[in-house]
């Protein structure tokens, strides 16, 4: 019997250690993500995990409910999804196209914005984020189609010639496709220099990404102020952030 | 103490070694392989050549559509498709090849198309039996709004049918082949014990079962159609045209001969000379008692019916003496021929089977084209056939030696010798072919080291291969049983009832992985390999021409970097940054672009080039037609009167 037990325990370190070897090469192909808090389908309380928070933004961000449309210079409905940020300043675009879409039948979180108290070319960007949830798969679907259809009716160059002097200048806007965690939808780059005679030294680089997964559908604008002659780099920074928030969903 | 914890650091560092060198095996191939520069190389079909080019704006309606691939295609009367500018599906001609080429196809079209931009939907089946499919859009006259995109995908129940079924096949090999060579050659008593024959025998079952279910499944996947269609004569029709279906009634037809000759094999099971032979293998014990039980009775079964052949002679002759002479000596030479025929005969016909079943797969998968095929071809067929034989073997032995040799410890009735170490044995020549082979293959399909990350196969393969680990340390410790326990006197029958119910759960575990490694395969010969699969994108960085250098000051020095993603065929997206010496980007009024392809006969497709920020353009949308090398030409406007080209070649998979 001592023989059988011996012969055990050395058979046992070689089970453990290819089974660990197994789950090492296992790891090594998954990646890693916080665990997620929901799971589909999603309820405006629950996809609100999903948003950017003042913690995933840094030191120094705060939270704030936007109810004051008064104060935009660029008037959306809160409950809207943005399609073409923007385009309802300029004077020479020629396609009519909607700046944000508001959904028909979804249940909306309303709009937050996660910025830092002060504004400028080293501070942290201004996010403006919301969500919409949906009862039937038909009316996402609907809501979704609406949307990139009039996001891709979005000129790729625009002017806003007139009216306050951080809105006029020239628009160039390009959108490509994206997929986080298995939400799909659409990033679009605005970028915004203003005239020199206004503002040579820095540009707005603002990306608005959209995505939909199951019954629900995420709005984030990511805005950064830029130097002129740096790159914009709010596509890399808003998708790594997503990456983070959007895995809590689940 | 310090003998004890000498003793186990030494056992540990003994299997951190022999694991490491398990590992280096493993991937050493694919160090050796991976670094060197292949060539670019595709598995599944592709499109070459096209007529009209994608996005080419015609005067008037083409006559015909003419597609080239790399490969042979096969299609059907569904195979292309017309949509108009509202989407919808416009009669055309019967799709053919082009004055017979085999990859190419070709489609007329009706003479009366109105203006506008019309999308070409195309979906046809490569060599290796996959489907693929992509489309194109031409305009005539003027571009328009495009037509909805045409649903390309197939349908998913189709595709997971479709796995289930090449799973089953899998599996039903395993066990026909690894189960038919256990009971018939390895165990001596594997002939009559029922058990064992029942597991080949529903191999042959499942095997046969995956075959047709992979075949019905074929004329819906290729069509894109759902699973509907199974039933469909004109898809079943199609399915058994192509080489495929070739392949899979070849198959069909090989496992029913298999299945006859292992029919034949254990009918002779009770022939005396059969369990005669296994008698003087067998060691003296309990099995060996039992064998001789055997023995005699068929020995007894053979002498009546010698005694009926007898009586009916000598009712025919009228003579005892001389009846029972001639039957005597029919006897003998029935008896002769019949060993021969088992001895030479069905082991010669049953070996060609076995080496002809894994061709039906691996002449018409991913071993069929790419690179190597005169290699890859035997290579995967060996690779198949050792994983089946040891799978298969695994499982019979399992079920047929271990479990009631663990459950019957007191009788012993089931003996673990001599068919634990044989097998054993047998196993460890098969995990040697499935390491060589297995290590080629993966560097044949994956090609780059980026690319098993990056790809959907080659995650698969990782996930595989970490299985497949787990199976080699089980199966280590398995062996390790078997030549300790095969050293000592009393040999394995001898081994503690406590160690042999171990070595089951190791082999039922081994068992498990193993399943699980067929289903990951099954999923993996339906993926397009990695090297096809797989496109780095492009970063390149070209300087500014002096000439536009001189022409703006903030030039000078600068230089363009491009990056293109995902540089394959289909929609691309081609950044482009002018940077000064100092690394910040310089802006100019203006950049357009054009693709250019360097090798063909192909005319320059214009790319839309946007700016984005001060420095920074962008085509969100360049299209390439086909893999291969292209150039993207820059036109930079630095001021209002001078404009550079510069060319940016790269290579689009």
């Amino acid at each position: 019997m001592r023989g059988a037990y011996r012969n055990a325990s050395r058979g046992r370190p070689t089970t453990i250690a290819a089974g660990l070897l197994a789950l090492g090469v296992l790891a090594g192909c998954s990646s890693e993500g916080p665990a997620p808090v929901t799971k589909p389908p999603y309820t405006v309380d629950s996809v609100r995990s999903g948003l950017v928070s003042p913690e995933d933004l840094g030191d120094g961000a705060i939270e704030i409910e936007d109810e004051g449309h008064s104060s935009h210079v660029i008037y959306t409905p809160p409950n809207s999804i943005p399609t073409c940020p923007y385009v309802q300043r300029s004077e020479n675009v020629e396609v009519a196209v909607e700046p944000a879409i508001e959904p028909v039948g979804g249940n909306p979180t309303g709009r937050t914005i996660v910025a830092p108290q002060k504004v400028g070319p080293s501070s942290l960007p201004v996010v403006t984020q919301g969500a919409v949830v949906f009862q039937s798969s038909s009316l996402v679907d609907d809501t979704m189609n609406a949307v990139v259809a009039e996001a891709n009716k979005c000129p790729a160059t625009f002017s806003v010639l007139g009216g306050p002097p951080t809105v006029v200048g020239e628009y160039k806007v390009g959108s490509r496709p994206i997929e986080i965690n298995g939400w799909k939808g659409f990033a679009q780059h605005l970028v915004h220099t203003s005239p020199p005679e206004v503002n040579p030294e820095t540009y707005d680089d603002l990306v608005t990404v959209v995505v939909r997964k199951a019954n629900a559908i995420i709005y984030v604008g990511y805005t950064q102020i830029k130097s002129v002659g740096k790159r914009a780099d709010s596509d890399e920074k808003v998708k790594a952030l997503m990456k983070t928030t959007l895995a809590r969903l689940g | 103490m310090t003998h004890r914890i000498r003793l186990a650091g030494h056992r540990w560092a003994r299997l951190v070694t022999r694991m490491t060198v398990v590992l280096l095996l493993a991937t050493g191939g694919l160090v050796t392989n991976l670094a060197s520069t292949a060539q670019p190389a595709y598995a599944h079909a592709y499109l070459v050549e096209t007529s009209p080019v994608d996005g080419e704006v015609l005067a008037s309606p083409p006559a015909e559509v003419q597609l080239r691939f790399n490969e042979a295609v096969s299609f059907n009367e569904r195979s292309i498709q017309l949509l108009d500018t509202n989407a919808e599906k416009l009669t055309i001609g019967t799709v053919g090849h082009v004055d017979g080429k085999a990859n190419t196809a070709q489609v007329g079209l009706p003479a009366d198309l109105a203006e506008g931009t019309y999308v070409l939907a195309w979906r046809v089946t490569s060599a290796d039996s996959h489907v693929v499919s992509g489309a194109l859009t031409f305009s005539i006259g003027h571009p328009s709004a495009t037509a909805a995109p045409v649903e390309q995908d197939a349908h998913r129940a189709v595709v997971v049918v479709d796995a289930v079924g090449r799973a089953l096949a899998f599996l039903g090999m395993a066990l026909a082949l690894g189960g038919g060579l256990f009971v018939a050659v390895l165990w001596p008593t594997g002939r009559t014990d029922r058990r064992g024959r029942r597991i080949v025998w529903s191999g042959f079952a499942v095997l046969a079962a995956g075959t047709v279910v992979v075949l019905l499944v074929q004329g819906p996947y290729a069509a894109g159609t759902s699973l509907a269609g199974v039933f469909d004569p004109d898809l079943l029709g199609a399915a058994l045209s192509i080489r495929l279906g070739h392949a899979l009634l070849a198959r069909l037809v090989i496992v029913l001969a298999l299945g006859v000759l292992f029919g034949l094999a254990v009918r002779h099971g009770s022939h005396p000379a059969t369990t005669a032979t296994a008698t003087t293998t067998a060691p003296a014990t309990a099995a060996g008692t039992a064998t001789a039980g055997t023995a005699t009775t068929a020995t007894a079964i053979a002498e009546k019916a010698a005694t009926r052949t007898a009586i009916a002679e000598e009712a025919t002759a009228g003579t005892a003496s001389t009846a029972t002479a001639i039957a005597e000596e029919a006897a003998t030479g029935t008896a002769g021929a019949a060993d021969a025929t088992r001895r030479i005969v069905l082991p010669a016909v049953a070996a060609v089977g076995a080496v002809a079943l894994p061709l039906t797969w691996t002449l018409t998968d991913h071993a069929q084209t790419g690179v190597q095929t005169w290699l890859a071809v035997p290579a995967t067929s060996l690779h198949l056939l050792a994983m089946a034989l040891w799978l298969g073997g695994l499982i019979t032995l399992a079920a047929c030696v271990l479990i009631p040799a663990g459950r019957r410890e007191s009788s012993r009735a089931v003996t673990l010798a001599p068919a634990l170490p044989r097998f054993s044995g047998l196993a460890q020549v098969c995990f040697a072919v499935i390491a060589a082979t297995g290590v080629y293959l993966a560097w044949r399909q994956v090609g780059t080291w980026a690319a098993l990350g990056a790809t959907d196969f080659g995650r698969l393969l990782l996930g595989k291969l970490a299985v497949v680990l787990a199976v080699v340390g089980l199966a280590a410790g398995a062996r390790r049983f078997v030549r300790r326990r095969g050293r000592e006197p009393l040999g394995l029958d001898a081994a503690p009832a406590a160690a042999v119910r171990r070595l089951r759960r190791s082999v039922v575990g081994e068992i498990l992985l193993g399943v699980a490694v067929v289903s990951i395969t099954a999923v993996l010969v339906n993926t397009a390999p990695a090297r096809t699969s797989y496109a780095p994108p492009v970063h390149t960085t070209v300087p500014v021409p002096a000439a536009a250098a001189e022409s703006a000051a903030g030039l000078r020095d600068a230089s363009i970097e491009v990056n293109i993603e995902p540089a394959r065929s289909g929609d691309n997206v081609a950044d482009i940054y002018l940077t000064g010496p100092d690394g910040s980007l310089v802006a100019v009024p203006e950049v357009s672009g054009q693709l250019e392809s360097p090798d063909r006969d192909v005319p320059a497709l214009p790319v839309t080039v946007t700016a984005a920020e001060p420095g920074h353009y962008v085509a969100n949308s360049m299209s390439i037609p086909f893999p291969g090398e292209w150039v993207l030409r820059l036109d930079i406007r630095v001021s209002d009167f001078d404009e550079t080209p510069v060319r940016v070649p790269f290579t689009a998979r």
